[in-house]
């Protein structure tokens, strides 16, 4: 069991500094929560706004104008915020450019008038077109200006069909048809005949929360890619072994070469598996992902994924002659796999050649299992083809370990 | 300049609890080779990163060529060439650029430069590895070029450490073959080792050094005197020492018996005669003796007068 | 002169060093390369962000309406509200968004289900009803979603309640333009209520066309380059500054552990001892630490402005900018490495800390246009890497005052790391 005690001595090298390994740990904790921000995660503390700020300079004050300030006051993405009256287009912009509005919203003079006799709800608005904030507020705008034509074309259709059917030219009660018609409209809208209900694939049929979703998606990204990331400290005990001449002496003392390279593939499966079960004890207790809901599926992925980083570690820390070799080794596939395995950015959004490339990647099948537990609920029986495209990475890496190993 | 190459005085360096140098004074003269003995742990290397400026002492100074290395560093530290005990180069980089490197920090420029790098590379025999990295090289070549860059700017003192520890035998010839001849071109030496024969191959004169003190200074042959004309004989038993020791002490001629590590050292006036002595003394207490050898007058002998253990533990 | 040339030695040992490299250059580069493949390739405006086409399965519950047989649109017949949708959605200016096939309930989920399809769209059966004001509540269109997916369901979801909206105008329109006469007491008869919604259901799609041209959009600012820059620039300029800035601070910190190097090597005793002054040795130190990052940043910044075509700013801001972060990077490395006694405890500082403060000063780039961007905006400001990162963003966007006064805050902070830093070195060499 000669392999089991070098396992033991690397594990020993391994965590005699801990320091090194509790970044292993915090690391992907710390990337896990800002990429789940980006992508969703927390909506926010308490009961803060995380609307987009729009300031909104009106330029009239009358009912209309009343009318369209509250209608993008019950918006969901955009919060109004006022601006003063001498406030001018120039003012706006600059305030827009150094980001203290996602966008600003000018109600010029004039406005009701265009939109009583011309049915034109002309707006004017600065933002970033090139911005993800400047696209979700205009869209937003349009959504808004154009339930405002709607009803703007009401009025007028109203007031028209008053004019005809009433045989009358009073503009003061076609203002009043004009008035009422608008207003039902506009009020009509906050409660629409047709809503959209939004469902999905959830385990056990419970829904599932959106700031879940993002961690789902950053949790298993990161716990693969500092995975990778731990192997330059693992490979290069086996280059320091192989540098101090330890490694002739083991061999001279009847060790078998296989025995050395099962304990070091050991010790490198076990620092990974435990770097694995911490964060997904993070991600069970603290980020509401359920991984103990399929607990052998979750085990045999995590088993499969660290016998694959395990045998890349081998093949970096056989093939590196120096250290720095090995950081190098172990942080392109890091980067590469990572990217294009769909760690750091949903696979989804991402071009088409991208998502046929990820299937090549092993963090892809990483990522696709764990996904699949946690947000399809997936057990064993599903997640097979992911834990067999591990275990092939795994020995796509360990052959050429082997062979090189026995080579030298 | 007619005074002391080097003069040191009353220097003295704590580290904590631990007085690694004490009191320790002495002066060299121009041209000559000095080397401080004693084993490891004495305190050799604080004694030296005091003289060279690394070290600062707790009291005492140093005066290089008539420069204090306190009050004129700049001045002091140009007259000195040092010799680490540890190969203090950049591996990565070629032999040459480290002899350019250090050349410039040295103040030495352009063709002047360039050709005293050609000269030490002669000198220490790496001409023709110039411009390969120097972590290719072995051991020994490394120690030359170490060596190599303390001559660089032709220092009219050369500090060398311990320069021929864990290397071959051929590259341990060289440097001290180089020594001699540097010594003869004028350059004052102080070469500190634990290599007694060393100590005396090379040095016009020897301090012997213990526990952070020189316990014994002169010529090879001063020293020796303090010991006189004893022989030292060495010998392992089989049997309790305290029962052979009184009866060897009663051997007249038996001047000083010390142990060590289970070996018995006897200096003694004439080992031909009291030899056969020292074996009946055995016998007659029932010890019967393992090894024997006996030594002429050496500085190992005169350590071990002085100190009680060997100068090699 | 002797600190020149042990900067100089340094920088070609740095340059030698295959590890150095692949930090100063590689991984910068390697990130953009890698976006930019990610997000669409590589390439100057013509390089577009590439919307995912989603297969959708869309289920018809619909009933129709028995008081309204056939619905005519656009020279189609329909007998529901809800053929209409269909034969809407699967017009040729979708079929880049989505692949869409006709399907039952179960069917429709089982494929989302088993990854078929990313999205089941399922048409209630009173959505006819519901859009003709035959139902006094309302009705839901159900967006059954592949969890794993994000944008493309989004944006079918977007484009079928849009198309779901044109249709609700009609029956708003209606409600209004009739409340509105029935409270000046005149009602209208069936045939003109008919033909009264037909009317309103066309003027519903031409809304749409015309509303986009009254929104009129202005950027925030002239000061804009005059170089449009497409999204897929903007990533790789978010994603490179990002970096760069990231491993400026590993080269700065990473040159001044050469010092705790040399100590360990014994070079550095060696130099302390040779005429040189302490004080020479030290800036020749600094120096080359100053001058990798100045190599480092002025390489990434051409390489992303060549390759790329990224717009880094006007060239006052950006120079500003270089200046800060090459003087804040390397006075950052100085003070960070007189705290550490050996290499062994440097490894420590490039693992935790200055991952920990890279990644919370460029923390913006990945925040924006997220809930959390605000919070983001005000929380790198803790971290030097945060100040360059904001410094960097006001040059991109042309703003000089802003990026003087950054870059003012960031020599500040260089200067009280250069101040400590060197005041712990000469201390510990003294």
């Amino acid at each position: 069991m000669k392999f089991i005690d070098i396992a033991l001595k690397d594990f020993y090298q391994l965590f005699k500094d801990w320091k090194p390994a509790i970044f292993l740990v915090i690391a992907p904790i710390l990337f896990t929560l800002m990429f789940g921000f980006m992508f969703g995660g927390f909506s926010g503390p308490g009961n803060a706004d995380q609307r987009l700020p729009v300031a909104v300079l009106s330029e009239e004050d009358n009912a209309l104008t009343e009318t369209i300030l509250t209608s993008f006051s019950t918006s969901k993405v955009i919060r109004v915020e006022m601006a003063d009256n001498d406030a001018s287009l120039e003012s706006l912009r600059q305030a827009v450019a150094d980001e203290d509005y996602a966008a600003a919203l000018i109600i010029p003079a004039g406005f009701s008038q265009q939109v009583r006799e011309k049915s034109e709800v002309a707006l004017t608005a600065v933002l970033d077109e090139n911005s993800t904030a400047g696209i979700s507020v205009q869209q937003e705008i349009t959504t808004i200006t154009s339930q405002m034509q709607t009803a703007a074309n009401a009025g007028s259709s109203a007031a028209a069909l008053y004019a005809q059917q009433a045989g009358t030219t009073n503009s003061a009660e076609m203002e009043a048809v004009y008035n009422n018609a608008f207003n039902t409209a506009m009020q009509a809208w906050q409660s629409p005949p047709v809503t959209a209900v939004e469902s999905q694939t959830a385990p056990n049929g419970s829904q599932q929360s959106g700031d879940e979703n993002a961690f789902a998606q950053s949790l298993p990204g990161m716990m693969a890619q500092f995975a990778i990331a731990g192997l330059m400290g693992a490979a290069e005990i086996i280059i320091q072994e192989r540098k101090s001449g330890a490694l002739d002496r083991m061999l001279g003392m009847a060790v078998r070469r296989r025995a050395v390279l099962a304990g070091h593939w050991l010790a490198m499966f076990g620092m990974i598996f435990l770097q694995f079960i911490i964060l997904v004890t993070f991600g069970q207790i603290f980020l509401r992902l359920d991984f103990l809901a399929a607990p052998l599926a979750t085990l045999a992925l995590s088993v499969a994924s660290c016998a694959f980083v395990a045998s890349l570690g081998l093949l970096i820390g056989i093939l590196a002659k120096i250290p720095e070799q090995s950081a190098i080794f172990a942080l392109i596939p890091m980067f590469i796999f990572s990217g294009l395995g769909g760690a750091w950015v949903p696979l989804d959004i991402l071009g088409e050649s991208v998502q046929k490339i990820a299937r090549f990647t092993p963090v892809y099948w990483i990522m696709t299992g764990f996904r699949d537990i946690l947000l399809r609920g997936a057990g064993l029986t599903n997640i097979w083809p992911s834990i067999l495209a591990l275990l092939g990475f795994s020995a796509i890496f360990l052959i050429p370990a082997v062979l090189l190993f026995n080579k030298k | 300049m007619n005074g002391p190459a080097i003069r040191v005085q009353n220097l003295d360096k704590n580290f904590g609890d631990v007085h690694a140098v004490h009191g320790f004074s002495f002066e060299l003269h121009q041209g000559e080779i000095f080397s401080l003995l004693g084993p490891n742990g004495a305190g050799k290397t604080t004694a030296i990163g005091m003289i060279s400026g690394l070290l600062k002492p707790d009291t005492g100074d140093v005066w290089l060529m008539g420069h204090s290395i306190q009050q004129d560093a700049e001045a002091a530290k140009a007259e000195l060439g040092v010799v680490p005990q540890d190969i203090a180069l950049y591996e990565d980089i070629s032999a040459r650029a480290n002899l350019n490197f250090w050349g410039k920090m040295y103040s030495l420029r352009g063709s002047e430069l360039n050709e005293r790098v050609a000269e030490v590379l002669e000198l220490v025999g790496l001409e023709d590895r110039a411009t390969g990295a120097v972590s290719k090289f072995s051991g020994g070549m490394k120690r030359r070029l170490n060596v190599g860059v303390a001559l660089l700017h032709q220092p009219r003192i050369l500090i060398m450490d311990e320069p021929t520890v864990g290397i071959d035998p051929q590259s341990r010839r060289r440097i001290l073959d180089s020594v001699k001849q540097l010594r003869d071109n004028g350059v004052t030496i102080l070469y500190t080792t634990h290599y007694m024969e060393e100590a005396q191959e090379l040095s016009d004169r020897i301090a012997i050094m213990d526990h952070g003190e020189i316990i014994a200074l002169g010529t090879h042959q001063e020293l020796i005197d303090i010991v006189g004309e004893l022989d030292r004989i060495t010998l392992t038993i089989i049997g309790e020492s305290a029962k052979v020791k009184p009866v060897w002490q009663a051997i007249e001629g038996v001047k000083k018996i010390s142990s060590e590590n289970g070996t018995l050292h006897l200096l003694v006036t004439d080992s031909n005669q009291i030899l056969p002595e020292v074996f009946a003394a055995a016998s007659s207490v029932g010890v019967r003796i393992n090894s024997v050898q006996v030594q002429e007058p050496n500085l190992e002998a005169v350590f071990l007068h002085l100190t009680g253990r060997a100068l090699r533990d | 002169m002797k600190s020149i040339t042990i900067a100089l030695k340094d920088l070609s040992r740095a340059f030698r060093s295959m590890f150095a490299l692949a930090f100063m250059f590689g991984v910068p580069i390697l990130m953009a390369l890698l976006f930019a493949f990610l997000f669409g390739g590589v390439g100057g405006s013509d390089a577009e962000f590439s919307v995912p086409k989603t297969t959708v399965q869309i289920v018809n519950l619909d009933a129709g309406n028995e008081f309204v047989p056939t619905f005519e649109f656009e020279n189609q017949s329909a007998g529901s509200l809800g053929e209409m949708l269909v034969s809407i959605l699967q017009k040729e200016n979708f079929t880049d968004l989505m692949t869409l096939s006709l399907a039952d309930e179960t069917e429709a989920r089982s494929a989302v289900d088993e990854r078929e399809a990313g999205l089941a769209i399922i048409i209630p059966a009173d959505f006819t009803d519901a859009l003709i004001g035959m139902t006094e509540d309302s009705t839901a269109i159900e967006f059954y979603k592949d969890p794993e997916l994000s944008l493309g369901p989004q944006i079918t979801e977007s484009i079928v309640m849009s198309v779901v909206d044109g249709f609700s105008s009609g029956v708003i329109s209606m409600d209004a333009i009739l409340k509105g006469l029935g409270e000046q007491g005149v009602e209208l008869s069936p045939a003109q209520q008919a033909q009264l919604i037909q009317s309103l259901t066309q003027e519903g799609e031409a809304n749409g066309q015309t509303q986009s041209s009254a929104l009129t959009i202005l950027p925030p600012t002239d000061n804009t380059p005059s170089e449009p820059t497409s999204l897929l620039q903007t990533i790789i300029r978010s994603i490179m500054g990002g970096m760069m800035i990231f491993y400026a601070f590993y080269t700065g910190v990473s040159a001044a552990q050469t010092i705790l190097q040399e100590q360990e090597r014994g070079t550095l005793a060696r130099l302390f001892i040779s005429p040189t002054p302490t004080r020479t040795i030290l800036n020749g130190k600094f120096l080359a630490g100053f001058l990798m990052i100045v190599v480092q940043v002025i390489t990434l910044l051409t390489f992303g402005r060549l390759v790329f075509r990224v717009n880094w700013g006007p060239f006052p801001s950006l120079a500003v900018f270089t200046v800060g972060l090459v003087a804040l990077a390397s006075s950052f490395g100085i003070f960070v490495m007189s705290f550490v006694k050996d290499t062994k405890q440097a490894g420590i500082i490039y693992g935790a800390l200055l991952t920990f403060t890279g990644m919370l000063g460029i923390s913006s780039i990945f925040t924006v246009g997220t809930s959390a961007e605000r919070a983001f905006e005000f929380i790198p400001l803790m971290v030097p890497q945060g100040w360059a990162m904001h410094a960097l963003q006001a040059s991109w966007e042309g703003n000089l005052i802003s990026s003087l006064l950054l870059t003012g805050g960031m020599l500040v902070w260089a200067l009280v790391f250069f101040l400590i830093g060197n005041a712990r070195f000469k201390k510990r060499f003294a």
